[in-house]
């Protein structure tokens, strides 16, 4: 970490700020054209060339929407809820490590916007403020289907973050470290821990799906039964703010994924934030695979797998990584 | 001076979060108070310099224990609590002149102690709050606790499973 002035801080948040809400919404496209094409069909291609203009019709769109709040809601919790989602999943970006200082027209700067020393532990405590988004808002909306789909999201997120939580202790094991940046660095001077870790990255990748709601563990907002769940109420930017969320989630867990077992910013010849960027999106296609190609679990197929496939295979995954590393790497 | 203005709103947060918790009626805004309450002592954790302390906090306690609340609350719908003929209720004078001599007796007692940072700025403990540090400190000193606490965890979580397994026979389940 190199020290750096106030209005540095300032415009690196800008911009990477700017950028995570431009990649969002392409992603979006790059989801909704992939999913065409599994289902052999060719997803969105009317608005500019080739469809992509889409991102920027459905921003217009939903701008200009009514902005309402139902009768029955909870008025300030239901505007509050969709704010708490997006700043929290934003703030956790701020942790992710792109890449060695680099020294740019003379000024020193952090590739990462602050390195701590319990950076993952903070990824965790943010996920975990972000959950409340969802809770919240179900229940403000005074809604029969929001109010089962914030009760899903509590018991299907209290249950998979512990299975999370266990397999990225590995990481911490073998690393030595609860920061971010130092995680990169040891991968760098060693392998992988994908190599070492294998079980824990399944378990983290399946847990991670979970976590951001994403089919086939899309139970809070299913759309054919619970009508978007604790969604239902919501339109406009602030049905935008959760979408926003999902996706910036799903990148974050991803960058964190990556970071942990893929070697980060590390790798040879492209400068490491092009790295990153790169396991990001290899990440990620694997999520939107997922989507189109399994359905919706059942409530009690998601809580047994939860309950007593990942969070044993977790806990035995972290007690025989431990006693290797007690047994061979006392050092 | 930072530090100071820090804690005050952290306090006044933790307070008022706190009589928030329970003066609602509503259970679900009572249990979402308690998030305040919480938030706001992490916040002095990390005054204290115990981060990995202040990170837990808010996995475990705001991240977890209080979405499993929430999730109770959002289950058994919402039933505000109706005291109309509580029978407590004559003994409030009591209550109150209970919580006013506990106030000012603990007051008395911080005042008259020795305890460093009530009149002067403390000094620095050392590496006590650091991940390292807990770690050290629950597999030498405190290994014994720590053990022990985790076997009454654990005798809890059975506990809990077996009463409600039997709850659930008795209801003619498996």
């Amino acid at each position: 970490m190199v020290d750096e002035p106030i209005w540095l801080l300032v415009v690196k948040t800008v911009l990477l700020v700017f950028l995570v809400i431009t990649f969002f919404a392409y992603m979006s496209l790059f989801e909704r054209k992939l999913i065409g094409r599994a289902q052999a069909r060719y997803g969105p291609n009317r608005v500019g060339p080739w469809g992509y203009l889409q991102p920027l019709a459905d921003v217009m769109k939903l701008i200009f929407k009514e902005d309402f709040v139902p009768q029955g809601a909870n008025r300030w919790l239901f505007q509050l809820a969709p704010v708490m989602s997006l700043v929290t999943a934003i703030t956790a970006l701020a942790l992710i490590p792109f890449g060695d200082p680099v020294n740019i027209l003379g000024q020193d700067v952090n590739l990462v916007g602050i390195d701590v020393s319990i950076g993952l532990l903070i990824v965790f405590a943010l996920s975990g403020m972000g959950f409340y988004g969802l809770i919240l808002g179900g229940w403000a909306s005074g809604n029969k289907y929001s109010l089962l789909g914030s009760a899903r999201t509590a018991a299907q997120l209290v249950s998979y973050e512990v299975a999370m939580g266990l397999s990225v202790v590995g990481v911490v094991l073998i690393s030595q470290s609860l920061s971010l940046m130092d995680i990169v660095h040891k991968q760098q001077e060693t392998v992988w821990y994908i190599v070492c870790q294998p079980i824990g990255f399944a378990i983290f990748v399946i847990t991670a799906v979970a976590e951001t709601n994403r089919t086939p563990f899309d139970l809070p907002e299913s759309e054919s039964e619970l009508v978007a769940g604790y969604m239902t109420e919501y339109g406009g930017l602030k049905f935008a703010m959760y979408l926003m969320s999902e996706y910036i989630n799903m990148i974050v867990v991803s960058a964190i994924g990556a970071t942990l077992f893929l070697g980060g910013f590390a790798g040879p010849w492209l400068p490491g934030w092009i790295w990153l960027i790169i396991k990001v999106l290899a990440m990620l296609f694997i999520f939107i695979w997922l989507r189109a190609t399994l359905p919706r679990l059942r409530y009690d197929q998601l809580m047994r797998l939860g309950w007593k496939v990942l969070l044993p295979l977790a806990t035995v995954n972290l007690i025989v990584t431990a006693i290797v590393i007690g047994i061979f790497f006392q050092n | 001076m930072g530090e100071r203005i820090t804690f005050a709103i952290a306090a006044a947060v933790a307070l008022g979060s706190a009589v928030g918790v329970v003066t609602l009626k509503n259970p679900f805004r009572a249990a979402v108070s308690l998030i305040g309450t919480l938030l706001a002592v992490a916040v002095m954790f990390l005054l204290l310099a115990a981060p990995f302390v202040a990170a837990i906090q808010v996995i475990v306690y705001a991240g977890a224990i209080v979405v499993l609340f929430l999730f109770v609350i959002a289950y058994l719908g919402e039933r505000p609590g109706r005291f109309e003929h509580d029978p407590m209720a004559r003994y409030e004078v009591v209550g109150w002149i209970a919580v006013i001599a506990l106030g000012v007796q603990g007051f008395i007692a911080l005042a008259n102690s020795r305890l460093a940072g009530i009149f002067d700025d403390p000094k620095a403990t050392g590496d006590i709050g650091s991940p390292r540090a807990i770690g050290e400190a629950f597999t030498d000193p405190f290994v014994v606790s720590f053990e022990a606490t985790s076997l009454v965890l654990l005798v809890a979580a059975l506990g809990a499973v077996l009463l409600a397994k039997r709850a659930v026979l008795g209801e003619g389940g498996r």
